[in-house]
C-alpha cells in the first residue's frame, strides 16, 4: 500500500516536473511580443532577395533563400561585426528557422496591408515617391491635379511626376490569391471633406531589379599543403583554376568572385629548412591573371617534415586572420592537404587552436570550409584520425559536412573533384549575379503568352512570392537600377469618389487571434444578452468576465468607477489600440445600460453577435485561410481581415 | 409670550407652495421614468420592455425545475405585439427564443429578415439578415418547417447581394 502511495507521488511528481519543463521549453521559444503588448508578437516580413543565415553573421554560401514578402515571427534580435540580425520562425510554435540580416527584415507590428479593389469598379490607385508631394495635393484638396497625374500615369508619361507606380491594371481578389502590401505607417487625412487615411507601403516593382554588385560576390581562398609529397597536386590545382577563370572569364563573372592561396607547411623550430608555417600567396584584391601570376611562385617543400601530421589550422588561421573578407557575400576556404592536423595539445601546433574551436572562429566569420582529403598510401595510419578532424572542421550545422576523401590520393580523382566543386561554385555565383530568383509567381516577362484569358490576366497582375507587384514609372536610378523594393505613400479614397474607400485596409491575423477574438466576444455577448433581459447586474457581470480573461488587470482596476467601454475594461484592447480605425462597439459607454432602450440594448448585442458568428464562419472555413508556411492550415495561418470586421 | 399670528395671504402662499411641492413630488414618484439614451433620444419605461422584464422576473421566480413558462412568454411577447409595445414584445420574443422556444424564435427571424422586415412590427429599424438566419436556424430545428423556406430565400438573397453588399457576402460564409 505505502510502496503504490510511494509510485503514485513518484509519478506526480514526474509529471509535475515534466509540465515544468514543457512550459520552460515553450517560453523559452516564445516568440518575442511587441513593446507594451502581452500578447502580440512581433512579425517581420523578408525582402526580395532574403537570405537565411544558420547565426548572426553565419556563411552566405549556405543561405536558405527566402519567398519574397514571407511573414515571419521575431525570436531574438543580435548584433554581429556591427550588423544587426533577427532570429525568425514562420511559426509561433518555437520552431526556429534561421537569422535574417535586419535590413532584409521589414518591421510589420500592427500587420496591416492593402487589399485593392477591381480597377473596373474603382480606379487604379496612384503610389507616390514621397509623402510631401502627396500630402500637397490632399491639403489643398487638389482633384484635378491627382486626377492629371493618373492620366499621365496611365499614359505612361512619368516625366516630372512625383508618382512612383500605379495599382496594376488587372485585379486579384485578395480573399481567394492572397498577397501582401503591407502598411508600414499610417496617418489620418481629410479627403475631399471624408476621413481618410495617408498610407506608406512597402512595395515591389513590376520589372526585375538589375542585380547588385557587392552582396553576391564570393570570395574563394584555397589552403594547401606544400610540403613535398604535394606537388602534383598543386601543380594540378594551378592548371585547374587556370580553366576556371577562363570559364568566368567567360560568363562575365570575373567581378562577381575572387581567389585567393594559402600555402602551409609544418613546424620551422622542428624543421627549419621548411621555411614558414603559413604564407600569404595571393590574397582576394588581385584580378584572375595577378592570382595565376602569383600561384605560379607556389611550389613544394624539397624538405621532408617531421612525422605524418602537418599545420594546416596554422594556414586556415592565416587566411581568416591575413585576408580582408569584408568585401565578400560568400566566403569559402577550400583546404588541400594528405596529413592530418596538428591539434591544440600537439607541442608542435602553431596555433593551440582544437578542431571545435577553429570550426567556431570559422563560424563567427561567416567562412565554408570545404576540406579535400588526400588518402595516400604512405599516410595510411593517419586517415582515420584525420578524417574525423575534417570532418568536424567542415561541418555546417544542419546541413552536414563538406569533407571530400580521395581515395589513394588519386591526382586524376583529386582534379575531377576540384574541377567538380568549381564548377558548383561558380554556378552559384552565375545564379547570385541573376539577382533574386521570384520562388512563386512568375514575373510578367516570363508568363507565355499564348492569347487566353488567363495569359492576358497574368500579363497584367505579377506576383513576386507574395508581393503584388506594381507598375513602376519611374526611370532607373543614377546607378542604373530599379529598386528591388521601395517606399511608396497612397490614399485610401480617391478624389473622384471620396465618399466610398478607394482600397480595403486590412489586418492580417492568425487563426488563433481570430479564435481568441471569437471566444472573448462570445463571452460578453452572453452578458449583453442576458443584460437585455435582466439589466441590472449586466455592468457587474462585465467587469467581473474583464478580470478573469483580461490580459491587462490593472486596466481594468483603473475602469472600475469611471466610464465603462469595452475598451476601458481591457476587452479585445490589444488588436484594436494604435489601428487606423474607430471601433463601433468598443468606445460605447455602458455605465448606464440600464437606462438604454431596448432597441439600442438589442442594436449592440446585434452587433457583437453578427461579428462573433463571422469570426467563427471564418475559423471554420478552412479554405480561406493562408498558410504561410505551405503545410496544413494550423493556428498560424493568417487571413486578411478587414478592418470593419474587428469588434 | 406668543408670536403675532401670520397674515392670511403668508398662509396661503405657504399652502399653495407645499401643495405645489407635494404634487411634484407625487408626479416624480408616480409618473413614468424618462431618461435620456446615450444618443440623446429620450427613454421612457415603454422603450426599455419593463413591463416584459418583470413579467420574465415573475416566470422565473414561478419556473419549475430551472424551466420557465416558455408557452406563457410567447403568448405575452403576441400581445404585446399586438398593442404595439414592440419593446415588451422583443425582449419577451428574445427571452423565449433564447431558452428554445421555436416559434419566438421564428418570430424574431421574421423580424430581422430583410425580405420580410416589417418597421411597424420590428423593433428595429433595419433588418439584420444574420439574425435573421440564426433564428431561422433555430426555428427548423425546433420543427417550424416554414423556416426552411425562409432560409432558402434568406440564402437567394444573399447570393443576390454579395457583390455590394458585405453583410450578404459574410452571411453567406454560414451555408458553407
Amino acid at each position: 500500500m505505502r510502496a503504490n502511495t510511494f509510485v503514485n507521488a513518484m509519478r506526480l511528481l514526474l509529471a509535475a516536473l515534466a509540465a515544468v519543463a514543457i512550459t520552460a521549453h515553450a517560453q523559452q521559444n516564445r516568440p518575442l511580443t511587441v513593446e507594451g503588448k502581452r500578447a502580440l508578437f512581433q512579425r517581420v516580413i523578408a525582402v526580395p532577395g532574403a537570405q537565411l543565415l544558420d547565426a548572426p553573421g553565419a556563411s552566405r554560401a549556405f543561405a536558405q533563400p527566402v519567398t519574397p514578402f514571407t511573414v515571419f515571427y521575431v525570436y531574438d534580435r543580435q548584433s554581429r561585426d556591427g550588423r544587426n540580425y533577427v532570429q525568425v520562425g514562420i511559426d509561433s510554435t518555437g520552431e526556429i528557422d534561421g537569422w535574417l540580416p535586419a535590413e532584409q527584415a521589414i518591421d510589420w507590428q500592427q500587420t496591416l496591408t492593402v487589399g485593392f479593389k477591381d480597377p473596373a469598379e474603382s480606379p487604379r490607385v496612384l503610389l507616390f515617391r514621397e509623402r510631401d508631394a502627396l500630402r500637397e495635393i490632399i491639403d489643398a484638396n487638389d482633384a484635378a491635379r491627382y486626377e492629371a497625374l493618373r492620366e499621365q500615369a496611365l499614359a505612361g508619361d512619368v516625366l516630372d511626376s512625383p508618382v512612383a507606380a500605379i495599382q496594376p491594371e488587372g485585379f486579384i481578389d485578395i480573399r481567394r490569391n492572397f498577397y501582401l502590401v503591407p502598411i508600414l505607417s499610417h496617418e489620418d487625412v481629410l479627403i475631399g471633406n471624408y476621413q481618410g487615411r495617408l498610407l506608406r507601403v512597402a512595395s515591389v516593382p513590376l520589372r526585375d531589379p538589375a542585380p547588385e554588385d557587392d552582396p553576391y560576390r564570393a570570395g574563394i581562398v584555397f589552403v594547401i599543403d606544400t610540403t613535398q609529397s604535394m606537388r602534383p597536386y598543386i601543380e594540378r590545382t594551378r592548371e585547374i583554376m587556370r580553366d576556371v577563370y577562363a570559364q568566368i572569364e567567360d560568363a562575365g563573372l570575373a567581378d562577381k568572385v575572387a581567389y585567393g592561396l594559402v600555402g602551409f607547411r609544418d613546424s620551422t623550430k622542428a624543421v627549419p629548412g621548411l621555411q614558414y608555417v603559413s604564407r600569404v600567396f595571393a590574397d582576394l584584391t588581385g584580378s584572375g591573371d595577378e592570382f595565376l601570376r602569383q600561384v605560379a611562385d607556389v611550389d613544394a617543400s624539397n624538405v621532408s617534415s617531421q612525422g605524418f601530421n602537418e599545420d594546416p589550422y596554422a594556414g586556415v588561421v592565416t587566411a581568416l586572420e591575413s585576408i580582408n573578407w569584408s568585401n565578400f557575400f560568400a566566403r569559402y576556404i577550400i583546404l588541400i592537404t594528405d596529413a592530418g592536423p596538428r591539434l591544440a595539445d600537439d607541442p608542435l601546433s602553431s596555433t593551440g587552436l582544437d578542431t571545435a574551436e577553429l570550426a567556431a572562429r570559422l563560424r563567427d566569420r561567416g567562412i565554408a570550409l570545404w576540406a579535400i582529403h588526400l588518402k595516400t598510401e604512405i599516410g595510411r595510419d593517419d586517415h582515420a584520425f584525420a578524417e574525423q578532424e575534417y570532418r568536424a572542421l567542415s561541418t555546417v550545422p544542419d546541413i552536414g559536412s563538406f569533407y571530400y576523401p580521395i581515395e589513394a590520393g588519386n591526382v586524376d580523382d583529386f582534379g575531377a573533384a576540384l574541377s567538380a566543386m568549381m564548377r558548383q561554385l561558380t554556378a552559384q555565383v552565375a545564379a547570385a549575379a541573376q539577382g533574386f530568383q521570384p520562388l512563386q509567381g512568375l514575373p510578367a516577362t516570363e508568363v507565355a503568352d499564348d492569347g487566353s484569358e488567363l495569359s492576358a490576366f497574368q500579363q497584367k497582375v505579377a506576383r513576386l512570392g507574395y508581393a503584388l507587384r506594381m507598375e513602376y514609372l519611374q526611370q532607373a536610378g543614377d546607378d542604373g537600377r530599379v529598386p528591388a523594393l521601395f517606399d511608396a505613400w497612397m490614399i485610401d479614397r480617391d478624389f473622384s469618389n471620396p465618399a466610398e474607400l478607394a482600397i480595403d485596409v486590412r489586418v492580417l491575423l492568425t487563426r488563433d487571434q481570430l479564435s481568441d477574438l471569437h471566444d472573448v466576444l462570445r463571452r460578453v455577448v452572453e452578458r449583453a444578452e442576458e443584460g437585455a433581459i435582466a439589466p441590472q447586474g449586466f455592468l457587474d457581470e462585465l467587469r467581473s468576465l474583464a478580470a478573469i480573461i483580461s490580459r491587462d488587470p490593472e486596466a481594468v482596476e483603473a475602469a472600475v468607477g469611471g466610464g465603462v467601454t469595452l475598451a476601458e475594461l481591457g476587452y479585445m484592447r490589444e488588436y484594436i489600440e494604435g489601428l487606423p480605425y474607430q471601433s463601433e462597439v468598443m468606445h460605447i459607454d455602458l455605465s448606464d445600460w440600464q437606462q438604454w432602450s431596448a432597441q439600442q440594448q438589442f442594436e449592440f448585442i446585434n452587433r457583437l453577435d453578427g461579428k462573433v458568428a463571422y469570426y467563427r464562419a471564418l475559423h471554420d472555413n478552412v479554405d480561406l485561410w493562408v498558410s504561410l508556411d505551405g503545410g496544413p492550415v494550423d493556428g498560424d495561418s493568417v487571413f486578411p481581415l478587414p478592418l470593419e470586421a474587428l469588434p | 409670550m406668543w408670536s403675532k399670528p401670520m397674515s392670511r395671504p403668508i398662509v396661503t402662499a405657504v399652502v399653495v407652495a407645499a401643495a405645489v411641492v407635494l404634487v411634484a413630488v407625487a408626479y416624480y414618484v408616480f409618473s413614468p421614468t424618462t431618461t435620456v439614451s446615450p444618443d440623446g433620444r429620450p427613454v421612457t419605461d415603454a422603450d426599455r420592455g419593463e413591463r416584459a422584464r418583470e413579467t420574465i422576473a415573475e416566470l422565473r421566480e414561478q419556473s419549475e425545475a430551472g424551466r420557465p413558462n416558455l408557452d406563457e412568454a410567447f403568448a405575452r411577447a403576441e400581445a404585446h405585439r399586438e398593442a404595439g409595445e414592440l419593446a415588451d414584445a422583443q425582449i419577451l420574443y428574445f427571452f423565449a427564443a433564447r431558452n428554445g422556444h421555436a416559434q419566438a424564435a421564428f418570430r424574431l427571424a421574421t423580424s430581422y429578415d430583410p425580405l420580410h422586415h416589417d418597421p411597424s412590427t420590428s423593433l428595429l429599424d433595419k433588418p439584420d439578415p444574420f439574425q435573421a438566419f440564426k433564428y431561422y436556424m433555430q426555428a427548423l430545428e425546433g420543427g417550424v418547417a416554414e423556416a426552411q423556406t425562409r432560409l432558402d430565400a434568406l440564402r437567394e438573397w444573399a447570393e443576390r447581394e454579395a457583390y455590394a453588399n458585405a453583410e450578404a457576402e459574410r452571411l453567406l460564409l454560414q451555408w458553407n
